[in-house]
């Protein structure tokens, strides 16, 4: 029959754009990046003067911040934001995330401040002094804070898009904890990459090649959540499988799963450690370094996919 | 005592006419290029003895009971009435499109004079105030709608549904939709 | 004086009434259903000035009851009009986007007249003084240079025909025209012939409808539909035979794929099997027919066997239907269709169609069809003038033209006698002006054309716009710059049928009816004005205004009315009434009831206790015996296309009228371009997919689309939607978007209508 019942533009738009990808890439990045600033804090005898923690209480704040004024733009009513602050609701992930966010976003500041606390004795930033002083003190307490919501927040972005049950390959329980998963080994690697960078002179090298294995471990531990993933759609019903199946063989989408986050993200950063462990002794950091942004990349890739795909196919 | 309105569409009277959407474009003043309602002509499809056939899909907000769309607004600016019409309130909408993706039935799209999300409200602010029936049910030539107050046993609808064979879309998704679907059974069917 | 004085206060105070009544129908109707929702409680909800007229739609020609809201006097929203049953209060989507029309920035609503050449778009905006000078100027040319009837009018069916052959008749011209011979002229004919006027369809009642193609779900006709679907869900078979599937096909309990253009031979088969297998009503066809014997033996050659390979419907087939319809008979429908030209043998076709009726007996009972009781057959079945009729204000005789008519109609032994004089062969101007009719006096030199659209509505459309060219004035009416006011010299704007007050129409259906015509909803937008007063008007430029006896349509009306203030005052208030109660002449109740009513009327009923019919029914045509030796039915084979082609066939849908609203901005976002119908196989074959661009083409003309792959189409058969591809580039919307069919039908016209064919033969090349 004749499509003679108009245009039906408006059943294929897209309401979700880069901007959210980018947000939901650079939550999970914060988040990670303050959970594995404060473990390594935790576990490591340097404490905040460590390179690596000195890098996450830095992009922690920073990535929030940006990732939230993308919020934000993407909004078709910008100028309403602040309603966002003033009407909640319980049942919608989003409302949750914004009163997550409004504590965890002062946690970053806080985490910043206190790991460089002695930044703000003089200067023109001395007006900070107290707040830096009292969250030095309150350092643990914050510690223990940054943890929890860090976790909070990396998972929260998965279940933003795992709440909606018209789409089957967000729909998934598999979601939340993916996006936790790769948050943190993207976090991970943002620190090791800042940290060789901006404060290579606080960098313990054995430190960093431990973080950089944990990171494997969580490369698998994505590998095995994708697999899930898509094998539990498979077995959801004739809905979700064809889904499924569109989704990992149609439209350049497809290629940015296979391509970008699957293989330049996971399979070969796992195959180069293999391949080259041993012109890793050579030259360490760059190659660490390398890899920790190969495995960004595919994070990123990974978040694209997932909004746009989820969105497209359904 | 609140009401719980709802609709039916019925297949085997529904021609595809698309008196509805036009009523519903005239009576809500729906900018041209995005649509409350449309009725989807599908088919040709066959039936097991050969025949053909068309289905007839009303493409619109089915107005669940459990709506998730209201669910995932983080303003409260999508809501359910007193009378079981989901609507939205489009002071206090954002613009995060929650809404718009949340929805299994596909039934908001952004206005484009608004920027908000927009939907069939069953005529709620349009004609129901004024005690009319929905523009789409006043106007449908072949009488393939019915609207009503199921929460009234005398009320047509709620006799019709105790009559026919109906379904909700997806139901399978606890929705609980208020448009209910008489299928089709013409074609094939032999009298 | 007092005399003097009470007659005019008396006059006075009926047309103030009359303006206080009009427009504001908001207490009409249901008030005898004590509790019910009335329109004042919706009024009274509305902020602002609020207006709900009852009114008559024009989006189409079936004239459908509405009711239209207006408020702060914009106009809002079009319903049905809710005290209409035949309709239930409905509107399709056409009627719906009738305010959309009126406001939209591509409709003309000042005159224009042409600076270029006819068909290249320049245009001067002129006054109408102007525009009327122009016109009687070039109208008094060519009557003092050829003659008065070498300018045809052609009018839009009803009110627009009548102000505008009216002044045609005036001026001196008998050439009149209609669209009827682009589409329901045939069928017409045959219901004059055979029946003496066309009966009407009782659906709803019906157990058995066989269709031919006669396409109420998406050509709606908002009655049919709703009655069809009634029959349809109380158990009625229906029985499609069409060569693609409608909706209304898809409807039906069996679907048969039917090839194109050869109706006749399955018509023919199945009436044979009704007269050779006895099937057929006995005792009705002795009481009420003529000519059976001569019918019979006519059709003795056609049997189902011999026809099946034609109409490509097997021969058990044919049979069963007829014995099933039989069996179901007289609550059985063999529909007449509605749009002509399936074939040039369409006259033929159309009576077997009718004469089936007959032939079981289904006239004048429930859900069969029945005699539309106009208020002069209902008195005369009375026995008094209870009914009233509508008068038409008294005005001067006609000059008498010297010539006959170029279609010869009121000739002796004219092949269209069948044709009313207002319906005329309008076909064949194209052919006068271009000087193709044999032995013809005349040349047509000058063609005014109102609310018409003969370039996308005539075949061989080429032929056509040839012919506007040669001629001397070209004159149009319409609201738009169509694809006819393209070519045209003068384009006048008339004013939207929600702008205009029109004179009240009388008809009838089981009993007779009385109709507004239409009431003005919001004042005319621009400059455009009405037929009435255009005609009245350039009348009176033309020095006719002698035959235009009335102040303006108010004063019309009272004198089509005369004294009857009850008939005005309810046709203000709702739009519409009727009289009596409805009558049935072959069912018992029916009969009872209104005898009862009438009882005047006793003596007309029956030993059997109905009521005779008021005419023989000729199943055999001394008139066309005469000028064609068609009395009988003749069947002569025809093929449509070659071997090597497809066949190409159209038809309507749902949100689009014909010729007239494809450019409508919400009609035309429904649908802008209509993709053209092929069977998967032949598809396949031609290794086409869905949106490939393809031609479609034959000797007479190319026309390009895009590919619909759909299973519902015959394998060796084209379709596609009516109303596309318009040529005028004034309608940006439509223009160029899809197959303009009529560039691609044969010239021939059919015997004894002149109706063209919807039906070609066509090759297929992709681009």
């Amino acid at each position: 029959m004749n499509q003679l019942w108009g245009s039906m533009d408006q059943y294929h738009q897209i309401a979700w754009h880069w901007e959210i990808a980018v947000y939901l890439f650079l939550a999970g990045l914060s988040a990670g990046a303050a959970i594995s600033a404060v473990v390594v804090k935790k576990i490591s005898h340097h404490s905040e003067s460590n390179g690596l923690v000195k890098a996450g209480a830095v992009i922690a704040p920073i990535a929030i911040a940006a990732g939230l004024l993308l919020l934000i733009f993407d909004l078709t009513r910008p100028l309403n934001f602040w309603r966002l602050l003033v009407h909640y609701n319980f049942t919608s992930v989003m409302s949750v995330g914004v009163l997550a966010l409004f504590i965890y976003f002062p946690l970053t500041l806080l985490l910043f401040a206190a790991t460089f606390h002695e930044k703000f004795s003089s200067g023109m930033f001395a007006c900070f002094k107290p707040i830096a002083g009292l969250a030095k003190s309150l350092g643990k307490v914050i510690d223990a804070l940054v943890l929890l919501f860090g976790v909070i927040i990396g998972a929260y972005t998965g279940f933003l898009l795992s709440a909606m049950n018209s789409h089957s390959l967000l729909n998934t329980p598999v979601l939340p904890i993916l996006f936790l998963a790769s948050g943190l080994s993207s976090g991970i690697c943002a620190n090791i990459i800042v940290g060789m960078v901006w404060f290579h002179q606080d960098l313990n090298i054995n430190e960093v090649a431990s973080l950089d294995h944990t990171d494997k471990i969580i490369i698998y531990i994505e590998l095995l959540l994708l697999f899930a993933l898509f094998v539990g759609m498979f077995y959801q019903g004739q809905e979700a499988a064809a889904t499924a199946a569109q989704a990992l063989t149609h439209s350049a989408w497809a290629g940015v799963f296979w391509i970008g986050a699957v293989g330049v993200g996971l399979l070969l950063p796992l195959v180069l450690n293999f391949a080259f462990s041993s012109s890793f002794k050579s030259s360490p950091s760059k190659f660490i370094m390398f890899n920790a942004t190969l495995v960004i990349l595919g994070v990123l890739s990974l978040r694209f996919y997932i909004l746009y795909a989820g969105q497209m196919f359904s | 005592m609140a009401k719980k309105y709802a609709m039916i569409h019925d297949n085997n009277l529904c021609i595809g006419c698309q008196a509805c959407s036009i009523a519903c474009r005239a009576e809500n003043k729906i900018p041209n290029e995005v649509y409350r309602i449309q009725v989807w002509i599908q088919g040709p499809n066959q039936h097991a003895d050969g025949s053909l056939n068309y289905d007839f899909h009303r493409q619109s907000c089915v107005h669940c009971e459990n709506p998730p769309c209201v669910k995932v607004c983080p303003t409260k600016a999508s809501y359910i009435n007193q009378d079981g019409i989901v609507l939205i309130d489009k002071k206090k909408c954002v613009g995060c499109l929650y809404c718009v993706e949340a929805c299994p039935y596909k039934a908001r799209y952004v206005d484009p004079v608004t920027q908000a999300p927009d939907k069939c409200t069953f005529c709620y602010e349009s004609r129901l105030s004024r005690g009319e029936q929905p523009a789409c049910v006043t106007v449908c030539p072949t009488d393939a709608l019915i609207f009503g107050d199921l929460n009234n046993p005398s009320d047509k609808i709620s006799q019709v549904i105790s009559r026919k064979i109906t379904y909700q879309q997806k139901e399978h998704l606890g929705t609980r939709p208020k448009m209910f679907i008489v299928p089709n059974t013409q074609g094939g069917k032999i009298r | 004086m007092n005399g003097h004085g009470s007659s005019l206060s008396k006059h006075w105070s009926r047309r103030k009434f009359l303006k206080m009544t009009s427009g504001t129908a908001l207490t009409a109707g249901m008030m005898n259903v004590p509790g019910l929702l009335r329109a004042d409680d919706i009024k009274s909800k509305y902020s602002g000035n609020v207006t709900m007229t009852p009114s008559v739609c024009e989006m189409c020609t079936s004239a459908c009851p509405i009711e239209a809201r207006v408020q702060d006097g914009k106009g809002e929203f079009i319903r049905g009009n809710p005290l209409d049953k035949g309709r239930g209060g409905k509107v399709c989507a056409r009627g719906g986007a009738g305010f959309n029309q009126l406001y939209d920035p591509q409709r003309l609503v000042r005159p224009i007249i042409r600076v270029g050449e006819r068909g290249e778009g320049k245009w001067r905006e002129v006054s109408w003084d102007e525009a009327y000078t122009f016109i009687a100027q070039k109208l008094e040319d060519i009557k003092q240079k050829y003659s008065a009837q070498s300018v045809a009018f052609t009018c839009r069916s009803g009110w627009t025909k009548n102000w505008f052959h009216h002044l045609a008749q005036a001026y001196g011209s008998n050439n009149l025209f209609g669209h009827e011979a682009t589409c329901p002229l045939a069928y017409e004919m045959a219901g004059v012939d055979v029946f003496g006027s066309v009966p009407s369809r009782d659906y709803s009642k019906s157990k058995y409808i066989i269709n031919m193609g006669h396409n109420i779900l998406e050509g709606i006709v908002i009655s049919y539909a709703r009655q069809y679907l009634e029959a349809i869900s109380n158990g009625a078979k229906v029985v499609c035979l069409e060569p693609r599937l409608s909706i209304t096909a898809a409807k039906a309990s069996e679907w048969h794929k039917i090839k194109p253009g050869q109706d006749l031979a399955f018509v023919l088969g199945f009436m044979n099997t009704l007269i050779f297998e006895n099937l057929y009503d006995k005792d009705f066809v002795e009481k009420y027919c003529e000519g059976f014997e001569e019918l019979k033996a006519s059709v003795s050659a056609y049997t189902p066997e011999a026809m099946a390979k034609d109409c490509d419907i097997d021969a058990e087939t044919i049979k069963r239907l007829a014995r099933e319809f039989a069996k179901a008979a007289p609550k059985a429908i063999f529909d007449y269709g509605h749009r002509c030209g399936y074939t040039l043998q369409e006259l033929e076709l159309r009576r077997a169609m009718m004469m089936i009726n007959a032939l079981v007996g289904n006239i004048e009972k429930d859900g069969g069809m029945y005699l539309n009781k106009s208020a002069s057959l209902y008195n005369s079945i009375i026995g008094e003038p209870k009914a009233p009729t509508l008068k038409k204000p008294a005005s001067p005789p006609y000059p008498k033209p010297a010539f006959p008519r170029i279609d010869k109609i009121g000739e002796e032994g004219c092949e269209y006698y069948l044709a009313g004089k207002g319906a005329g062969i309008g076909t064949l101007v194209a052919p006068s002006a271009l000087g193709e009719l044999p032995d013809q006096p005349y040349k047509i030199r000058g063609w005014f054309i109102a609310r018409n659209n003969p370039v996308m509505t005539q075949i061989n459309t080429q032929k056509v716009i040839d012919a506007m060219k040669a001629m001397e004035l070209v004159v149009v009416v319409d609201i738009q710059i169509s694809d006819t006011a393209w070519f045209a010299d003068v384009v006048l704007p008339d004013t939207t049928y929600l702008e205009r007050d029109e004179e009240f129409t009388a008809g009838g259906g089981k009993n007779p009816t009385y109709s507004v015509g239409r009431q003005k909803v919001v004042e005319p937008v621009g400059e455009s004005k009405p037929c009435w007063l255009i005609a009245k008007e350039l009348g009176e430029k033309m020095g006719l205004g002698a035959y235009f006896p009335y102040k303006d349509i108010e004063d019309y009306r009272m004198q089509q009315v005369g004294d009857n203030i009850e008939l005005i005052v309810d046709l203000k208030k709702k739009g519409q009434t009727s009289f009596g109660v409805p009558l049935m002449m072959r069912e018992k109740n029916s009969v009872r009831a209104f005898v009862e009513k009438y009882p005047t009327a006793k003596d007309k009923v029956n030993s059997e206790g109905l009521m005779d019919l008021p005419k023989k029914i000729r199943l055999f045509s001394k008139g066309l015996e005469e000028v064609s030796k068609t009395g009988g039915l003749v069947y002569k084979p025809d093929t449509i296309k070659a071997d090597d082609e497809l066949y190409y066939i159209n038809g309507k849908i749902a949100v689009r009228t014909n010729g007239h609203n494809g450019n409508n901005e919400w009609l035309n976002h429904l649908i802008g371009d209509a993709h053209i119908w092929i069977h998967p196989h032949t598809a396949e074959k031609m290794k086409l997919k869905n949106g490939d661009k393809i031609e479609i083409y034959n000797r007479y003309s190319t026309q390009r689309g895009k590919v619909l792959v759909t299973q519902g189409v015959r394998e060796d058969t084209l379709f596609s939607y009516f109303g596309f591809g318009t040529i005028s580039k004034a309608l940006k919307r439509a223009c160029g978007k899809g197959v303009n069919s009529n560039f691609l039908m044969p010239p021939q016209l059919g015997q004894n209508t002149g109706m063209g064919l919807n039906v070609v033969g066509v090759k297929v090349r992709k681009v």
